[in-house]
């Protein structure tokens, strides 16, 4: 069986951007659900990005990034599953580094085991320049949603074969 | 009047944009640097409990949390007015090794590496670190990746967390090194030095002979004369934690050498409506406008000037580099694209000290804190981080809730230096009649990527990866040209 990574991506002191961390802290608690059924789930959460994702997916198979998207398409806290390459926060693209793509690459070219399937969960969110502990309210009522989202994500590997 | 918009600026942290007015001449006219900076950290931190502030700063962002930990605590102890104990000193500053060695290697391998080991007009899809190992051959992405993985965890051994670490308590720090943990330390650091060696010379075989390249660096397009600004020990040697400020002037005669206590008497900040970031200044000039020379408030607080502020290096193979540096670009160097040979022979250094400090008789005693008992008034906390002097001042009142506080973040100090810089640049290699074409895009964007510019907020963007767009508009405000990178 595969093993599978959550890994929640964002900035816990600016209000909406953290909203990937708060998924996947929603995904921790309610992880019992599904402990039977896949094991070795691992639920990460980081504030930084690019590289440094390395230090979580060593060993996984798969891996479900969760992040703040602004995406003009998407109405504040609307999910979106989005294909590779097509949305990269700067956490993901790593603009301080390599971008999360290329690192596992790296990785992989080097001989480790890291997740060469990565799914990625878009949370709609509008501009985030304001320091604050808590996400809006339209944001923060996405949350349940998101997490349903990844176990959904999780069902559905495992149901292919995963 | 047409203007160029670079908007967002690839391999930069957070969002930035730069736009260059052409003349009717299609000459640059003037550029600007725009940076919507977060806004609101330092009255994010009003009302909080001063001990609370090294764990909150760090997470300004993800890039350097070390570098905010250690200004921070260091203000923290001047505010409880405590000294720490001499281990807890040492500690602390092994730890910010951890963080310089993960900084430069990401910055030299991922962001400054592509423009020299596959050259600055390569194709845009290959300018990467799989790039770089592309090029120089399947060993390096090892290397690189060992790099990385010890700098984080020297920091994860000796403090418990790297992100964001919870390592400084007032008068110290939380935990003292087992011997098992210094062990892997000194094991890490050995292998970085190593590392470190390595890279330099890929430097010195890549960059500094190949004559192309060194046009490159000591040509008029990446020179800047301003003044220089960093940290030293007692003997005037670079030091990343601790010691007085010092002030080179364009010639490299000392103008200033400051405590932390006393930065308000050396610098200040002028505000442009056009930017939240503000552009600090020497106060013995004041604000001269971007003007560049002797007589100009302007200063930049880089590898580069770390390196023309001092003496020397405190550890030998790093001060070995540093005389090879000296004796090939001069002193006071005023070539930036040099900064990138600066962050190396800084990269060995870390890599030294921390070898030095896991192996320092004293680095396993217990008596990591002291406790403190003034009463919290006000304190200044100084270090040099990856991208400049980085200065967290506080104020407090009797019970230690902040009530003001002010930071002056390490790339902030060169705000007024790159946008100079970018103007330069610009002025160098846009002609009339030529077409901006995404090479001569990318050399000038290296004219700020030399500095290390950490713009840090939450901007995210789509598609792909962040784009950068460039528009050609008219006097009247019509498009007549755009180029854009997705």
């Amino acid at each position: 069986m595969k093993r599978i990574a959550i890994l929640g991506l964002g900035n816990s002191v600016l209000g909406d951007d953290s909203v990937g961390l708060r998924v996947a802290s929603g995904v921790e608690e309610a992880r019992d659900r599904i402990a039977a059924t896949v094991p070795g789930l691992g639920v990460f959460q980081d504030e930084a990005g690019g590289w440094q994702i390395l230090d979580h997916v060593e060993g996984f198979d798969v891996l479900i990034l969760v992040d703040a998207i602004q995406d003009p398409a998407l109405e504040t806290g609307q999910l979106a599953w989005y294909p590779r390459g097509v949305f990269r926060s700067p956490r993901i693209s790593g603009v301080h580094n390599a971008d999360v793509f290329q690192a596992l690459e790296l990785a992989r070219g080097q001989g480790l085991h890291v997740p060469g399937e990565v799914h990625v969960l878009g949370v709609g969110i509008p501009e985030s320049v304001t320091f604050s502990e808590q996400c809006s309210p339209p944001v923060e009522a996405a949350i349940p949603a998101a997490v349903a989202a990844v176990f959904g994500k999780i069902r559905e590997l495992v149901t292919a074969g995963g | 009047m047409k203007s160029i918009v670079i908007d967002p600026i690839t391999r930069l942290e957070g969002h930035g944009k730069i736009t260059i007015f052409l003349d009717e001449e299609g000459q640059v006219a003037n550029t600007y640097f725009q940076i919507p900076e977060l806004r609101g950290f330092e009255k994010f931190l009003e009302g909080r409990p001063i001990e609370e502030a090294p764990r909150i700063v760090p997470r300004i962002c993800g890039v350097c949390p070390a570098c905010h930990h250690m200004a921070s605590g260091k203000a923290v102890d001047a505010v409880y007015h405590v000294e720490i104990p001499p281990v807890a000193r040492k500690l602390r500053e092994l730890f910010f090794m951890g963080e310089y060695i993960h900084s430069h290697v990401a910055h030299f391998y991922a962001l400054a590496g592509p423009d020299f080991v596959l050259g600055p007009g390569s194709e845009k899809a290959k300018r990467h670190v799989l790039g770089i190992v592309e090029k120089v051959g399947l060993e390096i992405g090892g290397k690189v990746l060992t790099f990385r993985k010890h700098g984080h965890e020297i920091m994860r051994a000796v403090g418990g967390k790297c992100t964001h670490p919870v390592y400084n308590v007032p008068g110290g720090v939380s935990r003292p090194l087992t011997a098992e943990q210094r062990g892997e330390v000194e094991r890490m650091s050995r292998e970085c030095v190593e590392l470190a060696k390595f890279t330099l010379g890929l430097f010195a075989k890549v960059v500094l002979e190949n004559p192309a390249y060194m046009e490159i660096i000591t040509g008029p397009v990446y020179q800047l004369d301003v003044h220089d600004m960093g940290l030293v020990d007692e003997k005037n040697r670079v030091n990343f934690y601790d010691g007085r400020v010092r002030v080179k002037d364009t010639k490299g005669n000392e103008i200033a050498k400051y405590a932390a206590s006393e930065y308000l008497d050396v610098v200040a900040e002028h505000v442009e409506g056009y930017t939240y970031l503000k552009f600090p200044y020497l106060k013995k000039f004041g604000w001269t406008g971007f003007t560049e020379g002797a007589e100009s408030g302007v200063y930049r607080a880089t590898p580069l000037s770390r390196l023309n502020v001092a003496d020397g290096m405190a550890t030998p193979l790093a001060q070995e580099h540093y005389e090879a540096f000296v004796g090939t670009v001069g002193k006071p160097c005023k070539l930036t694209l040099a900064t990138h040979w600066a962050r190396l022979i800084e990269l060995m250094y870390a890599c030294e000290r921390a070898v030095e400090l896991a192996t320092d008789p004293e680095i396993l005693d217990p008596n990591v804190r002291t406790i403190p008992t003034a009463t919290p008034t006000e304190g200044v906390g100084i270090v040099e981080a990856q991208r400049g002097t980085l200065t967290h001042h506080y104020a407090t009142d009797e019970r230690g809730i902040i009530r003001k506080a002010n930071l002056i973040v390490g790339t902030t100090n060169n705000h007024a230096a790159i946008t100079l810089q970018i103007k330069k640049a610009a002025g160098h290699l846009i002609r009339k009649g030529q077409a901006v074409s995404e090479q001569l895009l990318n050399m000038i964007e290296m004219a700020f990527r030399a500095y290390d510019p950490c713009f840090s907020c939450a901007t995210h963007s789509l598609p792909g990866h962040l784009p950068m767009d460039v528009e050609l508009v008219d006097a009247s405000g019509r498009i007549t040209d755009v180029v854009r990178r997705r």
